[in-house]
């Protein structure tokens, strides 16, 4: 018996349903939880035990910590593995987990306070001598001219974040001075509203930014193990789609001093459990530290598939106390890319997309894994995320990878809800992504070619087997009598 | 009658039938598809001969949509056009008659309140058998005629709802149809 | 089977001056189609559109399916008749496909005079229904009248083939299990009402359509109650409290959509089995029958080539070619059903009814419909002709083709004078089917026949009254026979009058039978017989 016997997922969707694939495998008796509208989810079914949450706003259970304390007091669970968003980065509610008794699967509390404040954590950063973009702190409601020079400093055009932010939101690009003080209040107005702090600072944007970012794991000690690095430049308005491992085209130097600075970072911090150091990359060979994740990341399986490591079972691992595998008994091989398969609708400006999932065929095949939260016949409904699934393809290098995600994508049937399936089809599948000419304004610069139409030939061919599936119109083909079929359309 | 989909742009396509035997021929604007549909004994799989070229893909139908999965692309289209089955409008004040005679076991709503389509509104009990009467859609009461232990003839009006707005939509103002005259 | 060798050589002067001749009646036809079904007052379109309705052709349009044939019949009905102000007497009639069944259509045009019912639109509803009994062929009618035209109703209604037996041919429809739907988009007063009433299923249009034996000025009149065409016998009474319709639609296009439903729901027909083979189109070009019809009713032609342009790969299966050879019998394919083809190459004679009565049984014996092409002015007269008992010859062909029990179609491709339409297949035959060329004339006898015949007639009275003989008179008293015996002979007139189920333009003739033939095939073939054949 683990000394973790029993492990309660906090979360829903593919992270929950991956979660506990890996607890059962290892022999721990798993315990789901569920808002109503989940309740036909397939982490619910998987798990050992399943408990309802009561909550309003189906989202609003899955942040209720309390009521997720007292579900792990009342199963018997001694973990609670939080997976990533919702309290996954709550300090509270690490600290109130301990309180109660209970193993949280990830970092301590201090950590998440540390770098969950992108201010102090640059800070942080910067005095260990990782790298950090030039900026200045800009003073809630200070009048433009304090700061007009701070900002020339720095140069345009300039990019300007909340403090307490994070995931690609809140974040504004001011071209240039004119644009400055109109662009500072409406920053803050935002990050008040959404992070409840309304503080913001300005950073130099980088050139052609690429993101990189380097997985951690750490002991509690200062002692870290790093998995190598991810790229996840392809992003539309600041969101991940296309990840991959291991970054393609940078030189061994250049990999060797960013995985240095993440380690170094999460070192002096005394990091526990797994945890992600973003970067960005400048065309011009310069890197900046970004912020520090305190999770597990959606992108976590690339690593997975080139280091063949299982990231969940060596999180549970840590909070049981057991020691990291060495660094040299690791070593990363091959290439794997992974995209993410959304419910929304890329011709109508991604809009989210609900239905129901009526058909599901999944793609199968060596090197292909897929990581799915979705099953056929469940409802998506706009009270969720839009993410339903993650498509990943390793191979023995990039190009191997790349051919094989593009067959698995056309492969995937997913019908009765719109998603960006085709979309990341082509994303792959464009001559830019193969030669690696990655930057996180990729999909802006690509944008006519990546939503172009189908042929005209090819959206007559659909229309027709589309209508095809409707009981009047193959009535009206198959059961006219011969002879009126064979004369067709006349008029005497 | 015209055969019209709606395609996932919300652009109208119609589709028209060139020929259907040996062989289908379809039109879509200016493309012209020849294809035969074969059989697959599977529930949501299609098969189609293009003369000679065969593709595989996944079909599912719901309602007015339809999806598609061919050649590697994902479709949904949506059926334009009046289609059978959607009911006359009760638009106007719904009075909810009894059916047979009998006698009110209890009432569940009062005259004012807000009620869903098939919220319970009184029970009534005739020929010794309690049936419950529900709100056949959404309204405001507007008058509870019967109380508890009263008793009704068959036809008699037990409850009224609201008249409810006209809604234009309702009646397709499209130039093509003909539009019932509203009386 | 061998392929008609074709003599026609279409550089000759004769096939160009016919081809003109009957390329302008085949323009002439189409534009009084065009006229007998668009041309409409404004204000009669207008009152339509005011009341929310649809026009007549475009419920068809949106009743049949996409890319389907349909064969109207009798578009230029009552064309010559109540001065021309009822054009296909005020109703349209044909057969085309609904859901992917073989229907036969009804739609009151209320473009005319409210849709009213005027005698020849009785006689052409009650001519429908009869193609439904026939053929078992289902009815959809889409009804919109102001019911009986009042002004001529002693024609319209006391008689045995009046507007009764339209609803007592619908009770039979029923009885034999062929369906009826009706879709009310109108007024269906008194008589009228019956249709939906007697239809196995109705759908009624919200606000326009209405049902009631007697209507509002009868109402009022009768009792003095003012009461509303809805409230009266609109589709909320209807199907909500009455009874008498089934389903309400919002709309028209609402109705249409829940007719096709319902005709979709019907059990699909087991037809005939016939001997059928491939399709093959004719391997002669039509548009040759142009240049084939002469443009004289005195003048003649050979049927051979007319055939070479109607069947599947312009072959033919000649029947005893050496003997009758003014009757050609033989058998092609058409549209790929194997068919009997009687046609005329000239009067008939002993041996030609002979042939034909013998070739018709053949037919009958083995389940071959007959196709007639009738081009016929008479038998042969004269004393060596009855003494050789033309006379019983004659009834022999009528009487092996009138108790034929295959289904029989007519073509009027030219003449039709006398007796010889009945050995032919003329109306009275019931032909399931019967259709005329533009250029077809019918009568008693031929317009000069008539007028010289006349003309001896008066002479001999004035011989024997001892009057005298003035030119100019007789002249005179000729050219007024022929003109009204011409109107009178024309393929305006008999279709105005239904004598025919419709005038088709000659290169039409292919597609309509062949849809003639697939309607009758829903029907089960009667039993064979005869009676006696006068030997």
């Amino acid at each position: 018996m683990p000394e973790l016997h029993t492990i309660l997922v906090a979360n829903r969707g593919e992270i929950a349903c991956r979660i506990i694939r890996t607890g059962k495998r290892l022999g721990h008796r798993m315990v789901a939880v569920y808002h109503h509208e989940d309740r036909l989810a397939p982490h619910v079914a998987m798990a050992d035990q399943a408990i309802e949450l009561q909550g309003a706003v189906p989202t609003a259970a899955y942040l209720d910590a309390a009521q997720i304390i007292a579900v792990a007091q009342q199963t018997g669970a001694v973990a609670i593995h939080p997976g990533y968003g919702f309290l996954s980065e709550n300090a509270a509610f690490a600290r109130a987990v301990s309180e109660a008794g209970l193993v949280f699967i990830g970092p301590d509390a201090e950590s998440m306070r540390l770098m969950g404040d992108k201010l102090r954590s640059r800070e942080f950063a910067r005095a260990h001598g990782v790298p950090v973009a030039p900026s200045f702190e800009i003073e809630a409601g200070a009048p433009v001219q304090s700061f007009e020079a701070a900002a020339q400093a720095i140069g345009y055009p300039l990019l300007i974040k909340a403090s307490a932010g994070g995931g690609g939101k809140g974040m504004r690009v001011v071209h240039d001075a004119a644009e400055l003080g109109s662009a500072v209040p409406l920053a803050a107005g935002e990050a008040s509203r959404y992070f409840g702090d309304g503080r913001i600072y300005a950073e130099r944007l980088v050139p052609g930014p690429r993101h990189i970012e380097v997985q951690v794991l750490g002991d509690g000690q200062g002692g870290v193990l790093h998995l190598g690095e991810r790229e996840c430049s392809i992003q539309r308005r600041f969101q991940k789609i296309v990840e991959e491992a291991p970054s393609p085209g940078l030189s061994e130097a250049l990999r060797q001093s960013i995985i240095a600075s993440a380690v170094r970072l999460a070192s002096a911090a005394r990091y526990r459990n797994a945890g992600t150091v973003e970067f960005i990359l400048g065309s011009d060979g310069v890197f900046y530290f970004l912020e520090m994740n305190t999770r597990l990341q959606v992108e976590h399986p690339v690593t997975e598939c080139v280091w063949g490591v299982d990231l969940v079972a060596l999180q549970i691992a840590v909070a049981s106390g057991e020691a990291l595998p060495s660094q040299t008994s690791l070593a990363p091989q091959g290439h794997a890319i992974e995209v993410r398969i959304c419910a929304e609708e890329p011709e109508r400006d991604f809009r989210p997309a609900t239905g129901r999932i009526g058909l599901l065929r999944e793609p199968s095949g060596e090197g292909v894994r897929l990581d799915s939260g979705i099953r056929e016949g469940q409802s998506i409904t706009p009270a969720f995320d839009s993410m339903l699934a993650k498509l990943i393809a390793h191979g023995r290098d990039r190009e191997a990878a790349r051919v094989r995600l593009i067959h698995a994508l056309e492969q995937t049937a997913l019908l009765g809800v719109a998603s960006n399936i085709d979309y990341l089809g082509r994303v792959v599948a464009h001559p830019a992504f193969a030669a690696a000419g990655l930057h996180t304004g990729f999909v802006a610069e690509h944008a006519e070619t990546l939503l172009a139409e189908a042929p005209p030939q090819q959206a007559a061919l659909a229309l027709a087997a589309s209508a095809l599936g409707s009981r009047d119109i193959r009535f009206m083909v198959h059961e006219t009598p011969d002879t009126a079929a064979r004369i067709g359309h006349w008029r005497n | 009658m015209k055969i019209v989909f709606d395609d996932s742009r919300g652009v109208r396509q119609q589709l028209d039938i060139v020929a259907r035997r040996p062989v289908q021929i379809f039109e879509v604007g200016e493309q012209r598809i020849g294809l035969r549909e074969l059989d697959t004994g599977e529930a949501g799989r299609v098969r189609l001969d293009l003369g000679g070229r065969i593709v595989e893909g996944w079909r599912w139908v719901a309602g007015n949509d339809v999806y598609l999965h061919l050649e590697g692309r994902h479709w949904h289209f949506r059926r334009a056009g009046v289609e059978a089955g959607e009911s006359a409008s009760g638009s106007a004040s719904a009075d909810i008659r009894a059916d047979m005679p009998g006698t009110v076991v209890a009432l569940h709503a009062e005259a004012g309140a807000e009620v869903a389509e098939g919220d319970r509104l009184l029970t009534i009990e005739s020929m010794k058998l309690q049936m419950m009467v529900t709100a056949p859609r959404a309204g405001r009461i507007s008058v509870i005629h019967v109380e508890v232990n009263s008793s009704f003839d068959r036809g008699a009006t037990l409850v009224s709802l609201e008249a409810e707005d006209t809604d234009p939509s309702r009646l397709r103002p499209d130039s093509e149809t003909g539009r019932a005259k509203a009386n | 089977m061998a392929v008609i060798r074709s003599a026609l050589r279409t550089s000759d002067p004769e096939f160009r001056t016919r081809y003109q001749h009957n390329r302008s009646l085949a323009r002439e036809l189409h534009e009084r189609q065009q006229a007998a079904r668009h041309a409409r007052p404004s204000r009669d379109v207008d009152r339509l559109r005011s009341q929310g309705k649809m026009l007549p052709r475009e419920r068809l349009e949106a009743l049949l399916d996409p890319g389907t044939p349909f064969l109207e019949l009798s578009t230029l009905a009552a064309n010559q008749a109540y001065g021309g102000e009822a054009p296909g007497a005020s109703c349209i009639v044909g057969i085309g496909i609904v859901s992917g069944r073989e229907v036969i259509i009804h739609a009151d045009d209320s473009t005319i005079k409210g849709g009213a019912w005027y005698p020849l639109s009785v006689k052409k509803i009650i001519r429908c229904l009869d193609i439904a009994l026939e053929n078992h062929l289902p009815v959809v009618h889409l009804c919109d009248s102001a019911g009986g035209f009042l002004q001529l109703q002693s024609e319209v209604f006391p008689d045995r083939y009046m507007a009764g037996r339209m609803f007592r041919n619908q009770s039979l429809l029923s009885k034999r299990g062929i369906k009826q739907l009706a879709l009310v988009m109108g007024h269906c007063t008194a008589g009228g009402a019956y249709i939906p009433a007697l239809s196995d299923y109705n759908v009624i249009v919200e606000g326009t359509g209405a049902v009631f034996l007697g209507g509002p000025p009868l109402v009022k009149a009768a009792t003095g109650a003012v009461v509303s065409a809805d409230a009266l016998g609109g589709a909320r009474m209807h199907t909500q409290v009455s009874g008498v319709c089934d389903w309400a639609a919002g709309s028209e296009a609402e109705a249409i959509a829940i007719g096709r439903e319902i005709v979709s729901q019907w059990e699909p027909t087991k037809k005939t089995l016939i001997a059928c083979e491939p399709v093959e189109a004719p391997l002669y070009d039509p548009d040759e029958l142009y240049g084939i019809i002469p443009d004289d009713i005195k003048k003649g032609f050979d049927c051979r080539e007319v055939i070479a342009r109607l069947v599947d790969g312009s072959r033919f299966h000649e029947y005893q070619p050496d003997y009758g050879p003014t009757l050609v019998c033989g058998f092609a394919n058409l549209w790929g059903y194997r068919v009997g083809i009687l046609a005329n190459n000239g009067i008939l004679f002993n041996d030609s009814a002979l042939k034909g009565a013998h070739f018709i049984e053949l037919c009958n014996q083995n389940n071959t419909p007959m196709v007639f092409l009738q081009n016929i002015t008479g038998y042969m007269v004269g004393t060596d002709y009855e003494r050789a008992g033309i006379t019983k010859d004659g009834a022999k062909m009528i009487m092996a083709q009138a108790c034929s029990h295959v289904p029989k179609f007519t073509v009027m491709c030219h003449a039709s004078f006398g007796a010889g339409n009945y050995g032919m297949c003329g109306r009275a035959f019931d032909s399931r089917f019967l259709f005329s060329w533009p250029n077809h004339q019918i009568g008693v006898m031929g317009g000069e026949q008539a007028a010289n015949t006349l003309l001896e007639v008066k002479l001999r009275q004035l011989e024997r009254e001892g009057r005298p003989v003035d030119e100019a008179v007789l002249r005179a008293l000729r050219e007024e026979t022929l003109a009204a015996y011409q109107s009178q002979l024309s393929a305006w007139h008999s279709t105005s009058e239904l004598w025919d189920d419709g005038v088709l333009d000659p290169v039409d003739t292919r597609n309509a039978l062949g849809m003639a033939i697939s309607a009758s095939l829903n029907a089960p073939m009667g039993t064979p017989g005869y009676g006696v054949l006068r030997l």
